[in-house]
């Protein structure tokens, strides 16, 4: 409103002001509708204020991410080719695509009904206040406590002379390795990614929930309906695509992770991540071209996420005001 | 024995009482109005009958039933929020038709029942449209359809119209009760809108501090308000304080003017009183040193002060005008016709005899301004 | 409404479970770092070592570099964009938000072959690290200073200063600034813990920072790392409980939501 006010003022009547038109009104009743810019010349001098910013993501983003997207159709000649795409789908690189995504996928499940029901517990679940404060807070570290430390840490509590190993050898005389489990594979890289997956499902979901209106589950009721009614009608389906949309950003999240893997297995899985890494290492693949694809399938994944994750999230914003 | 029956109903939270041994009757088909500022008690009231609270003590009946027992959503009673608690996940006839799904109703029957839902509120068209693609009068319209069609035995609306702009508060409101009158559906409306409750009631209970301070029709809480409280929260008042001179012919003093209630007066000469004048009841005779200074009732009955501020308020001028150490408040139809006194000038305000409203000075001015303010709010 | 509190109650555990045990089983496990006995050794053997040090003292370095140049780049531009282009918000945003779609190895590989050759054989110098780094940090930083931006009516602000006569200097340094205090400095904190013990990049482009510190000292030593993952995170805690702190006494909306740098 403040732009219409400044531009039918400062225009070519001075000293009148009109009170707003009706739209204008609807417009901000409406949120951040589209702003009135003077128009003109004044347009463009404005868009060179975000040159530096523009420049610098151009320079050091866009860039090398595109050089990625050309670079998987080129030969190393430089002349167009299909072959790096065609070779994603080589048993060994399907098979490692594969197993990240089951990773990711499992994380993402794992982490994300766990991180679920933690907030529902903290936000509408009853329990007091300062324990909401303190999980949120502790959310926030836990959700960056990854990488290296994170890897340390799994060791120091899985490993085959880890704390809860020992101790279940001690107390049960349960061999876990013996059931085939091992730190260094599939479960393993899933129980420590989970690690940081609930926290950051925490930290998503937890306003959703939030958002949830009582009035909603009393306004149900009084309709007739039992607490089982309300969840599976109401609840359940306001929540779905907060649900859906913070698993994809979740799985992307776990398919995309790189240091914790390096760090706890030495580069020794076969996930896509520690591929590439090994790809720029330059000490395993023979064939550099493969890099670019391999890169290139793991951009395609993240922007589908993405682009999935916006779309619900679009859905849920106009649901849950 | 009446069709709703709350009975020395009491609500504590904890240390706080919020309800305090509440009664009332609330007869078949009526519509009945809970007004009073926040903290009342009004909206717990409410939710105690829908059964989202459990009253501390008492009993709520409805059609003989006693409800202490049975859980809200086996009460059939119909509940409109303050901010239209539609589902956001269901379309205009899916919302209204949710509680007809949950009763395990037939889908014709169904069906038919959402459009003549759809009908009562003129929004035939808008079946297919989601909560967040209405306005807000359009969402709290299907809200209302939503309450009635399960059928109620009564509708409870907790201020309903709070979270709409003005124009379409009064509107909407109209149409409220027209639905209303039409089904003769026993309501209870909660409410801090006075304009509101005067305006659509069949009863108002002026609520305060947990109790019911005076119920009764509109004309006779606005007319005859039985409290300080009721008259001040009523309306635009000019509160003042008289010593009583005369019990038997009425007469009252007031900044050193004595004037008539026209009535006989209990009490004793001497005693103080609190009198309260509407600005409406109050007439502008012309200046002191015109020729009329009689007013309506034939004898001779003013308070005589200076005239200090003109306000225009469309079709009411607000003349506020300095008596003794009151400032009051007179309002005088816009008639382009007539013209009023200069500011500073001396003038006489006619008092109607019926106009005196005389209560006993029950709380103090300060209490009394601080509660205004929380109804303000 | 009491009914089932029991069940958050087991979820919380649960929770609490999950977060806390491998924490104490790493706390346990840096303790032995002298047989039979439980001390610090292991934290003393860290503190001694040169090497820590220097690579510490390398990726603060770079941690600061990047705040820096992340908010010269960031802040204007925000408020550039909320006074004079609002439409080019939709843009920023998707640009902001970007690196949640291009993760870090994915852009160390990019980098590496765009920067590799000349002319713009960036690559071998520590720039390249740090433009990454801010690129990393983008999301973060935005948040930060987006939610503070809204939480102010930067617009009255504006208006209201150019009409006392302040000028572009002293709008931003007198009154903008001053009133994203809060946001600037949790934008700060949150860039500090993800850079400092940052490894994707760090190791691919190959420079001896504090990450590829730690993940040496994994393969070669047993208690040294469970110290140093203690240590690494407190410093996370450090920084984001002071945000909370920050932000809640502040009475602000922002969070530390946190993703990527994994």
């Amino acid at each position: 409103m403040a732009a219409r006010i400044e531009r039918s003022v400062g225009k070519d009547m001075p000293g009148i002001s009109l009170p707003p038109a009706p739209d204008a009104r609807r417009r901000l009743a409406d949120g951040p509708g589209p702003r009135v810019v003077a128009p003109g010349r004044k347009l463009s001098w404005a868009w060179l204020g975000l040159l530096p910013f523009l420049l610098f993501a151009l320079l050091f983003m866009i860039l090398p991410a595109s050089s990625i997207v050309i670079g998987s159709f080129q030969n190393e000649a430089g002349s167009f080719t299909l072959d790096n795409l065609a070779n994603l789908f080589k048993p060994s690189i399907l098979d490692s695509y594969l197993v990240t995504m089951k990773v990711s996928a499992t994380t993402a499940l794992l982490g994300g009904i766990l991180g679920l029901l933690i907030a529902y517990a903290i936000s509408i679940g009853g329990l007091p206040k300062s324990l909401k404060t303190f999980m949120s807070t502790f959310s926030g570290v836990a959700s960056n406590f990854a990488g290296v430390p994170l890897a340390f840490a799994f060791i120091a509590t899985l490993g085959r002379m880890g704390f809860l190993t020992v101790l279940l050898r001690t107390l049960f005389g349960f061999e876990l390795y013996n059931t085939g489990f091992n730190l260094y594979s599939f479960w393993g890289l899933t129980l420590t990614y989970t690690y940081f997956q609930i926290p950051l499902m925490i930290l998503i979901i937890e306003p959703a929930l939030e958002g949830m209106k009582k009035e909603w589950r009393e306004a149900s009721e009084s309709l007739g309906a039992s607490s089982l009614q309300y969840w599976t009608r109401v609840g359940i389906p306001v929540l779905l695509p907060s649900i859906l949309a913070a698993l994809i950003l979740l799985f992307g999240n776990a398919f995309g992770a790189y240091a914790t893997a390096y760090a706890l297995t030495g580069g020794l899985i076969n996930i896509v991540p520690i591929l590439i890494g090994a790809q720029i290492r330059g000490n395993v693949l023979h064939d550099p071209q493969l890099g670019y694809a391999l890169a290139f399938g793991m951009v395609i994944v993240m922007t589908v996420s993405i682009l999935f994750y916006s779309w619900l999230q679009k859905i849920s914003s106009r649901w849950v005001k | 024995m009446a069709f709703l029956e709350l009975r020395e109903i009491v609500k504590s939270f904890g240390k706080n009482t919020v309800v305090k041994g509440l009664s009332l009757d609330v007869e078949k088909g009526e519509f009945v109005s809970l007004l009073g500022g926040s903290g009342c008690g009004k909206t717990t009231t409410l939710r105690m009958i829908a059964g989202f609270e459990t009253q501390s003590s008492g009993t709520i009946r409805i059609d003989g039933e006693e409800l202490s027992a049975v859980p809200p959503n086996k009460r059939n009673l119909g509940m409109v929020f303050q901010n239209y608690a539609l589902f956001p996940n269901m379309t205009v006839g899916k919302n209204i038709a949710f509680g007809l799904d949950i009763a395990g109703k037939k889908g014709s029957e169904v069906a038919s029942r959402v459009d003549e839902m759809l009908d009562l509120i003129n929004m035939g068209e808008f079946a297919q449209r989601y909560p967040h693609q209405l306005s807000g009068g359009q969402q709290q319209r299907v809200a209302l359809a939503r309450a009635l069609a399960i059928a109620p035995r009564a509708l409870l609306l907790d201020e309903p119209l709070s979270a709409l702009d003005a124009k379409i508060r009064v509107k909407l409101r109209d149409e409220i009760r027209k639905i209303q009158r039409r089904l003769g559906i026993t309501t209870i409306y909660v409410t801090h809108d006075q304009e509101e409750a005067l305006s659509i009631s069949d009863r108002v209970a002026v609520m305060r501090d947990g109790l019911i301070e005076q119920i009764g029709a509109p004309f006779e809480i606005y007319n005859r308000p039985a409290t300080a409280y009721v008259a001040s929260f009523i309306g635009t008042l000019n509160v003042l304080t008289a010593k009583l001179v005369d019990p038997e012919t009425g007469s009252i003093m007031v900044e050193g003017q004595t004037i008539s209630a026209g009535r006989k007066l209990e009490g004793r000469a001497g005693e103080e009183l609190c009198l309260s004048l509407r600005p409406e009841a109050l007439s502008l005779d012309g200046a002191v040193t015109g020729a009329s200074g009689v007013c309506a009732s034939g004898a001779p009955n003013f308070l005589e002060g200076e005239l200090v501020n003109i306000k225009l308020l469309g079709s009411i001028v607000r003349l506020m005008v300095a008596v003794g150490r009151h400032e009051l408040s007179v309002d005088a139809f816009n008639d382009p016709r007539r013209g009023f006194p200069g500011l500073g000038e001396r003038v006489r305000l006619g008092i109607p005899p019926e106009a005196v409203i005389l209560t006993k000075p029950d709380a103090s001015p300060t209490a009394l301004a601080v509660e205004e303010e929380a109804a303000a709010s | 409404m009491k009914r089932r509190t029991w069940l958050s109650w087991l979820w919380f555990s649960v929770g609490m479970i999950y977060f806390f045990l491998p924490l104490f089983a790493t706390f346990l496990f840096s303790l032995r770092g002298k047989k039979g006995v439980l001390s610090f050794v292991a934290y003393q053997n860290v503190f001694k070592d040169p090497t820590f040090l220097k690579t510490f003292g390398f990726s603060l370095e770079m941690a600061l570099l990047t705040v820096l140049v992340g908010l010269i780049l960031i802040v204007p531009t925000a408020i550039w964009i909320q006074l004079k282009v609002p439409k080019a918000k939709a843009l920023f945003d998707v640009l902001t938000l970007m690196p949640f779609a291009v993760p870090p190895i994915i852009l160390a590989f990019g980098l590496i072959r765009t920067y590799s050759r000349p002319p713009l054989a960036l690559v071998s110098t520590p720039a390249i690290l740090v433009a990454a780094y801010v690129v990393i940090s983008f999301p973060y930083i935005y948040r930060s200073v987006d939610s503070g931006l809204r939480s102010m009516d930067l617009r009255g602000l504006s208006e209201a200063a150019q009409s006392l006569g302040a000028g572009w200097g002293s709008l931003l340094f007198r009154v903008v600034l001053p009133n994203l205090r809060t946001a600037l400095l949790s934008a700060t904190f949150l860039t500090l813990a993800i850079v400092i013990g940052e490894l994707t990049l760090a190791v691919l482009l190959a420079w001896p920072a504090f990450g590829p510190y730690m993940a040496l000292m994994g393969r070669n030593r047993a208690y040294e790392p469970a110290a140093l993952a203690i240590m690494s995170f407190g410093l996370t805690w450090g920084a984001i409980g002071l945000i909370q702190l920050l932000t809640r006494s502040a009475k602000d909306k922002g969070s530390g939501i946190g993703a990527g740098g994994h």
